[in-house]
């Protein structure tokens, strides 16, 4: 525990606090992208989004892309968290998934605040922030950070013995964030296209911010339910495949 | 193995197997495998079948050669490996030093890597704040503490990692060849440390090439070869065999095979060494006598004289001499058989594997015949250095 705080608040440090004053770059950061997106969006390509006209285009897109960032980033170091730390692996006695555990929850911490500071932004400009939905959509990121964490764990355990994964992920990432609808609405695609948006486990979260934060739709469902049941069924196969594989790290780093 | 303290560390059949991967699907295969909780591919055993028992204020050195296994033993030990078969049981908190460097990262300064290195050691914040001062006194690196790793020298690295598990005194100090590196006065310093550890009762395993360290300062030995125990025991012995065997391993290398003996005319018959005729070994204490009687065959029962050699393992020779030189001659025990009585007095001999060479040679002591060795273990615990303790006064 105490050695998670330690690997926690070195990673959180590292990321930024170390390179300019601190918290008010995590501030800074986010505000920069709601910029360029409202410069890009509003102003360049005027883009329209069905459902997004009573918000805003911007607040309609920040509330889900901070989301978006929250999973991608994390996923991404946790992933390399392992491979990072080869210098540990195999010359320190440390648990490996203490390290992704860190890097996930350092990298998610940073962009919770980074999320809060967006969200308080939008409120000051303002959009219209439910705060109340704000508040339930608490446990909706706690879901995802799970899904993330299971996720992380599992491409963790994976890349250790497959390198060329990092770049792979990268792609992946990058492909999957069009495929979730982020910067569109799911009500501008054909039907036949909705309906398999379904069987990514990250539309719900977007769209579910949106409703909460924006909609103020608190009235909960199946989506949340299998939202739920697909973050535990992640976390259990990112914890079985890492508890297989992490007694051979050291054999393969 | 002693049983004076509670037990720390239990070793049962303990193994490590690497495995082999040569091209890039094997890593893929490996990982399918074993995610099927199948085993993983073919592999290669660097431990194998290691029993051991540590015990509560015991100080072991660990030696062996190159690749041997040892930093394998310890990282398993620490729980830094995991062993691929047996069971290992380690009490206490312990504290290592396996490799230079080892937890501490390049780009942050030797005052975050104390914090690192502590956390990792299991010591809390709190305690963290307060022995920092203490550790940065310790490692003695002056400036340099605050900046990155990777400017350091070696030399350095080894004082900070020292000095964090100096300030951590954990009950189980285990240390891997990180003396070699520092200066001459970290080294006393260090060794000093480890005695003033010991002697409040801590626990040591130590790797070392250098038998110096170890005989200072470890009670008992494990010499592994090929990742097997080849030798365990007191640190005099297991030492003196491991460093016999190096001899000889150089002899062997250096000398090409010895010519043969003639054993026509006159040749060695039988010999006692102590009064005991088999082939074996004598194991002989520092400072005994030693009794030879040797006997001689001569064809034309003439008076052979005879030629004895000591030499070290090694080869190299310790003492020579003949029947001829000492003025000695030979008894005629029975036709054709003649025999030799020599006893060296006190043998000053210092602890280690020696050889005994005797040689038929002919009458006027002109030509060598026949020969016949055998092997001397002087037994004992010292630590001077040499072949041999020269008579000497102190004041």
């Amino acid at each position: 525990m105490q050695l998670l705080g330690h690997f926690f608040r070195r990673e959180f440090r590292s990321r930024y606090l170390g390179s300019m004053s601190g918290l008010a770059w995590a501030v800074l950061h986010p505000a920069l992208q709601l910029a360029m997106y409202a410069l890009v969006f509003e102003q360049i390509f005027k883009a329209r989004i069905a459902g997004a006209e009573a918000h805003g285009l911007i607040a309609y897109i920040g509330v889900g892309f901070w989301a978006w960032t929250l999973f991608a980033e994390s996923a991404a170091r946790g992933a390399n968290s392992v491979v990072d730390h080869a210098a540990l692996i195999g010359k320190v006695a440390v648990s490996p998934r203490l390290l992704v555990l860190a890097s996930v929850g350092a990298t998610a911490a940073l962009h919770l605040v980074g999320y809060a500071a967006a969200l308080l932004i939008l409120a000051l400009a303002g959009k219209a922030i439910d705060p109340l939905g704000v508040l339930l959509a608490l446990p909706v990121l706690a879901i995802l950070l799970a899904w993330t964490l299971g996720f992380a764990m599992l491409v963790a355990a994976a890349q250790v013995f497959v390198r060329d994964l990092a770049q792979v992920l990268t792609q992946v990432l990058a492909f999957w964030f069009f495929l979730t609808p982020v910067l569109y609405s799911r009500a501008m695609l054909p039907p036949l296209a909705q309906r398999l948006m379904d069987w990514n486990p990250l539309t719900y979260y977007p769209e579910r911010l949106r409703a909460l934060i924006l909609e103020s739709a608190y009235a909960f469902g199946w989506p949340d339910l299998a939202a739920l049941a697909s973050a535990i069924a992640m976390l259990v196969v990112g914890s079985f495949v890492f508890k297989r594989l992490q007694r051979h790290f050291e054999d393969f780093l | 193995m002693s049983a004076t303290g509670e037990l720390l560390v239990r070793l049962q059949g303990v193994g490590k197997r690497y495995p082999l991967v040569h091209r890039k699907a094997d890593r893929m295969r490996a990982m399918l495998r074993l995610v099927a909780g199948r085993r993983s591919i073919a592999d290669v055993a660097v431990l194998q079948g290691i029993d051991l028992e540590v015990h509560r204020g015991e100080s072991l050195g660990v030696i062996g050669e190159n690749g041997a296994g040892k930093s394998t033993l310890l990282k398993v030990l620490t729980g830094v490996l995991n062993a691929s078969e047996g069971s290992v049981e380690v009490r206490g908190s312990v504290g290592a030093l396996l490799e230079l460097g080892a937890g501490f990262h390049p780009e942050y300064t030797g005052r975050e890597n104390i914090a690192t290195a502590a956390a990792l050691l299991g010591m809390g914040s709190e305690e963290i704040r307060a022995k920092t001062e203490q550790i940065i006194a310790w490692a003695d690196i002056g400036r340099y503490i605050d900046e990155p790793i990777k400017h350091y020298s070696t030399g350095m690295v080894v004082r900070l990692g020292f000095a964090v598990v100096a300030a951590r005194r954990p009950e189980l100090l285990i240390t891997d060849e990180v003396l070699a590196v520092g200066d001459e006065s970290f080294q006393k310093k260090c060794v000093r440390w480890i005695e003033d550890y010991l002697g409040g009762g801590g626990t040591l395993l130590l790797v070392s090439h250098s038998m110096y360290h170890v005989q200072k300062l470890c009670r008992h030995a494990l010499w592994l070869q090929q990742g097997r125990v080849r030798g365990y025991g007191d640190v005099y012995e297991v030492t003196q065999d491991y460093l016999a065997y190096h001899e000889r391993k150089t002899a062997v290398e250096a000398e090409a095979t010895p010519g043969p003996g003639n054993t026509d005319g006159y040749r060695v018959e039988r010999v006692l060494l102590n009064g005991r005729e088999e082939p074996l070994p004598l194991q002989i204490g520092v400072g005994r006598d030693l009794h030879l009687e040797v006997e001689l065959h001569s064809a034309d029962d003439r008076p052979p004289q005879l030629a004895v050699g000591l030499l070290r393992a090694d080869g190299t020779a310790v003492y020579g001499n003949t029947s001829e030189i000492a003025g000695a001659r030979a008894e005629r025990l029975r036709p054709q058989r003649y025999g030799f009585r020599i006893r060296f007095e006190s043998l000053p001999l210092l602890p280690g594997q020696y050889t005994l060479k005797l040689h038929a040679m002919d009458p006027e002591g002109l030509r060598l015949f026949d020969t016949l060795a055998r092997e001397i273990v002087v037994r004992g615990e010292s630590r001077e250095l040499g072949i041999v303790r020269l008579a000497q006064h102190w004041q």
